[in-house]
């Protein structure tokens, strides 16, 4: 069944190759090959560009982080059966359209949504708030689209941990705390990076949210990329961007790697 | 001999089931006590009580005279080492065996001292700066065995601390033990379901079945008079035969009737338990059988008789005299051998 | 206990989190006001209306037949697929390789296929929105598989084989069956994810075979309507289905 293997891989191989290729040879534009797409993707604006949806990224991954780590240490504590069925609870918004997810921000978040209207209503503020169309929008949209890609990695760490290691700490005089902090959170580092390049990885990527919460005003990375091959037509300088995503993915895994060998040895 | 630690009463359930029933025991000072008991007769639950780390439905557990339910585990002077050793697989061998001192806040250089000669005791001075999974399994069990006593607790516990070993070199580790506890002064409790492990380390043995603790004594007593069908049937290898003893007389289920002088009242309901090597083949013998298994150990083999009685019938004949199986065979047994159980 | 308790409300503010703003879209369809964020009364008018919009059926059709299609495709490819790296090949590499499409950025992907698809000057429509999909759902298809594959003895097949089967016999009278339920949910789940999929097929597709998201997202670029209230809430509630489905199925797999 080698033949198999070898039809299944080759479209994905075509893909990973041509995407090194096309940079100087296809989009309509010149043949010959060339740096100069690469070095524009160093001009200013797009730094910029790359610079914004790192951050909003960041900040992304480390509320969903913050959000999820607890969330899957709530998990765990569970009986088995509930840890089920809290596990589906938690995935199940993940396998459902993505942009009737990022709608339903708008519906909250416009100035006639839900969210202003019941801060009028409460008197708490007398004119609506901008909050869709804004950095924030965005950030919540993206929160909210992967914050189960967060919690279950860190959930399958936590539950691969045996018990009783936290009951040893506990046993050698450490306090509950002490156990958490010294025992649990080292070892579940390597299933939390994982989590943290889930999220922040789509995230950088991602342009539906920026574009119908950021209402286009926040450009970020994955918006450039669409625009260069959809608008612009540029296609060289889209790959240039879009190898520089999946380069970036591939050094995240291999960071992520190299921290677990540290934290857990050989092992 | 100072009672050390006193369990008063002690019952725990998990759902519906009792995994501790009513236990009681009295541990002295220094002493090597081992529990004993088969798969699911909650040896791991008590020590897990003693620990701290399970919750008493009712009952009392008094250490030095203090009454510990509302010690918290990581406050009480018992140390636990675990059956699956529990390394913390993210830090070297001495930052595991220095991890319980750090808790305490000692200072830096006793940390080191300590941990340092304790490593060197049990035999791994120049491992202290590999992670844990680069030992055996021998050296884990060393490590774990070091990070519990290097606290110096009360009382050191220990779950199962050889199973995971191989046969000689648990051996060794049973003889090490046993020096060890004796270097350091510490009260052991170990838990075990290897009964030549408890008989060959254990100043006494408590049996435990079903949560109960059927009893308490030391190993040669448990061997000689144990106090029940059940720890005669669990210690040893042993023959309990039913039967109503009647002037000198001893009527067996399949109503053979043999002499029996040994001490009881008349006309009670008694278990006869015979060792192997009470009962010998004889043409001249009562009791008639036949042979259904044969197996050597050494000089001798173990012949397993069905008899017509309760349970078949086990005994040893030397090499020479080995019968076949399926052969029919004659047994006896001296009236003044054996020991009487009482029913439970 | 009080540790316990904590982290259970935490818990519970996340699932509110999840689901407060879905639950509120669904409320809001049945809305009868025109005006999205006023409540005047119960009714199932934005559904009948939404069953009249061409567009929208139109889409729906073109869905189906991408979800149908790239479901047949996944499916069997992706259980050769599966065969293949896990009975066949030892590097993890190669296993690695195949199960990537469902790891990289779904737009890397996408402007991967749309150049090579150009580059063989294929025309775009639901041809290559199949193909495209395929790539990827067969990669989920194949993790699935493989973690059935691992855990049936392979002792099975050699059983079959030694009383007197045939190889392709044996494929298909023990194989497949015992694959049976990671089919079911490799299935369903490839049809979800094709039924759902934005990214990929607004870059795959042609202009005259909008897919339902591509409505949706049309449609949800101008703003809240009840309509598109509706349509959501028919969307979420038919993925749910299917996913809670294939749930069970997985389940089902374990425990046989
Ligand atoms: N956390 C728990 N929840 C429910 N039942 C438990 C729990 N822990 C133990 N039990 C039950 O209590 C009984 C005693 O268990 P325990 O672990 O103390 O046995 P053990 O004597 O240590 O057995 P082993 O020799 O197999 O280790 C068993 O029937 C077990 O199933
Ligand atoms: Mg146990």
């Amino acid at each position: 069944m080698g033949y198999v293997i070898a039809f299944m891989v080759l479209p994905v191989a075509i893909i990973a190759t041509y995407s090194f290729f096309q940079r100087g040879q296809y989009g309509g534009i010149v043949y010959s090959l060339t740096l100069d797409n690469f070095a524009r993707a160093l001009d200013s604006l797009y730094v910029g560009i790359l610079g914004t949806s790192v951050a909003l990224s960041s900040t992304v991954t480390l509320l969903a982080l913050l959000i999820g780590f607890p969330t899957a240490l709530a998990i765990t504590k569970l009986q088995p059966q509930h840890q089920n069925i809290a596990l589906v609870l938690v995935i199940l918004p993940f396998w459902t359209n993505f942009l009737i997810r990022t709608y339903a921000w708008i519906v909250l978040l416009s100035s006639e949504g839900l969210l202003n209207q019941g801060l009028l209503g409460l008197g708490i503020i007398s004119d609506p708030l901008a909050l869709l169309y804004t950095p924030g929008a965005v950030v919540m949209g993206l929160l909210y689209a992967y914050l189960p890609l967060m919690v279950l990695p860190i959930y399958a760490a936590l539950s691969r941990i045996d018990p009783s290691l936290r009951e040893a700490a506990i046993d050698l005089g450490a306090s509950r705390f002490t156990a958490l902090r010294q025992v649990v959170f080292p070892l579940a580092i390597p299933g939390t990076l994982v989590g943290c390049v889930f999220v922040f990885v789509p995230s950088v990527g991602n342009f539906i949210v920026p574009e119908l919460l950021g209402g286009g005003k926040t450009v970020m990375v994955g918006n450039l990329i669409r625009d260069q091959f959809l608008k612009a037509r540029d296609w060289p300088f889209g790959s240039v961007l879009a190898i520089a995503m999946v380069v970036m993915l591939v050094l995240l895994f291999a960071l992520q790697a190299r921290i677990t060998k540290r934290v857990l040895g050989q092992g | 001999m100072t009672v050390l630690l006193d369990i008063h009463n002690v019952s725990k359930a998990f759902d519906q089931l009792a995994a501790l029933d009513n236990v009681s025991l009295q541990i002295h000072t220094n002493e090597f006590f081992a529990i004993l008991g088969p798969s699911g007769s909650g040896k791991t639950t008590l020590l897990r009580a003693l620990a701290g780390f399970e919750s008493l439905d009712s009952g009392q557990i008094v250490l030095d005279g203090q009454d510990v339910a509302d010690v918290p585990p990581n406050e009480r002077p018992v140390n636990l080492m675990f059956q699956s050793y529990a390394l913390f697989p993210h830090m070297t061998v001495f930052d595991n065996v220095a991890y319980g001192l750090r808790r305490e806040k000692r200072p830096q250089g006793e940390i080191a001292e300590r941990v340092t000669s304790l490593l060197a005791t049990v035999g791994l001075g120049d491992m202290a700066t590999r992670r844990t999974h680069q030992l055996s399994g021998g050296q884990k069990q060393r490590v774990a065995l070091a990070r519990a006593i290097v606290k110096r607790p009360k009382i050191l516990l220990l779950d199962e601390p050889l199973s995971a070993l191989d046969r000689k070199v648990r051996e060794d580790m049973q003889l090490e033990l046993k020096r060890l506890q004796h270097e350091v002064g510490i009260t052991f409790v170990v838990v075990t379901h290897d009964q030549e492990e408890a008989m060959s380390m254990a100043d006494r043995i408590a049996v435990m079945d079903q949560g109960r603790v059927e009893q308490v004594a030391t190993p040669v007593e448990l061997y000689k008079n144990p106090g029940n069908p059940f720890v005669a049937n669990f210690i040893g290898t042993s023959t309990l035969l039913r039967g109503h003893l009647s002037s000198g007389r001893l009527h067996l289920t399949n109503g053979v009737k043999v002499p029996c002088s040994l001490p009881s009242e008349d006309g009670a309901e008694i278990w006869l338990m015979l060792r192997p090597e009470d009962i010998s083949q004889t043409p001249a013998g009562a009791i008639t059988g036949t042979v259904i298994s044969t197996n050597f150990y050494g000089p001798n083999c173990l012949v397993v008789a069905e008899c017509g009685l309760e349970i078949p019938v086990k005994y040893l004949v030397g090499n020479s005299e080995v019968p076949r199986v399926g052969d029919a065979t004659k047994i006896s047994w001296a009236g003044d051998t054996g020991v009487v159980v009482r029913a439970s | 206990m009080t540790g316990v308790g904590k982290l259970g409300w935490v818990l519970a503010a996340v699932c509110f989190f999840l689901y407060a703003p879905i639950a509120i879209v669904i409320v809001m369809s049945f809305n009868a006001s025109k005006i999205p964020f006023q409540w005047t009364g119960f009714s199932t008018k934005w559904y009948s209306e939404l069953f009249a919009n061409a567009s929208v059926l139109e889409g729906l059709r073109n869905s189906l037949i991408v979800g149908v299609s790239t479901m047949i495709l996944s499916v069997v490819l992706g259980v050769l697929l599966a065969i293949g790296i896990t009975r066949h090949s030892t590097s993890s590499a190669v296993q690695a390789l195949a199960l990537a499409p469902a790891i990289i950025p779904d737009l890397a992907l996408a402007i991967g296929l749309l150049a090579l698809f150009s580059a063989i000057s294929f025309p775009l429509g639901l041809t290559t929105v199949i193909l495209s999909h395929t790539i990827f759902c067969m990669a989920f298809v194949a993790a699935i598989a493989r973690g059935r594959i691992l855990q049936i003895d392979p002792a099975l097949e050699e059983a079959a084989l030694d009383l007197g089967d045939t190889p392709r016999g044996v494929f298909f009278r023990v194989t497949v069956p015992s694959l049976m339920p990671a089919i079911i949910a490799g299935a369903l789940l490839a049809f979800t994810l094709s039924f759902d999929e934005f990214v990929i097929t607004f870059f795959t597709n042609g202009p005259s075979t909008p897919t339902l998201p591509i409505v949706i997202y049309s449609m949800v670029r101008f703003g809240v309507t009840p309509e598109i209230n509706a349509l959501a809430s028919l969307v979420l509630l038919f993925s749910v289905a299917i996913v809670l489905i294939s749930q069970r199925s997985v389940k089902l797999s374990q425990s046989i």
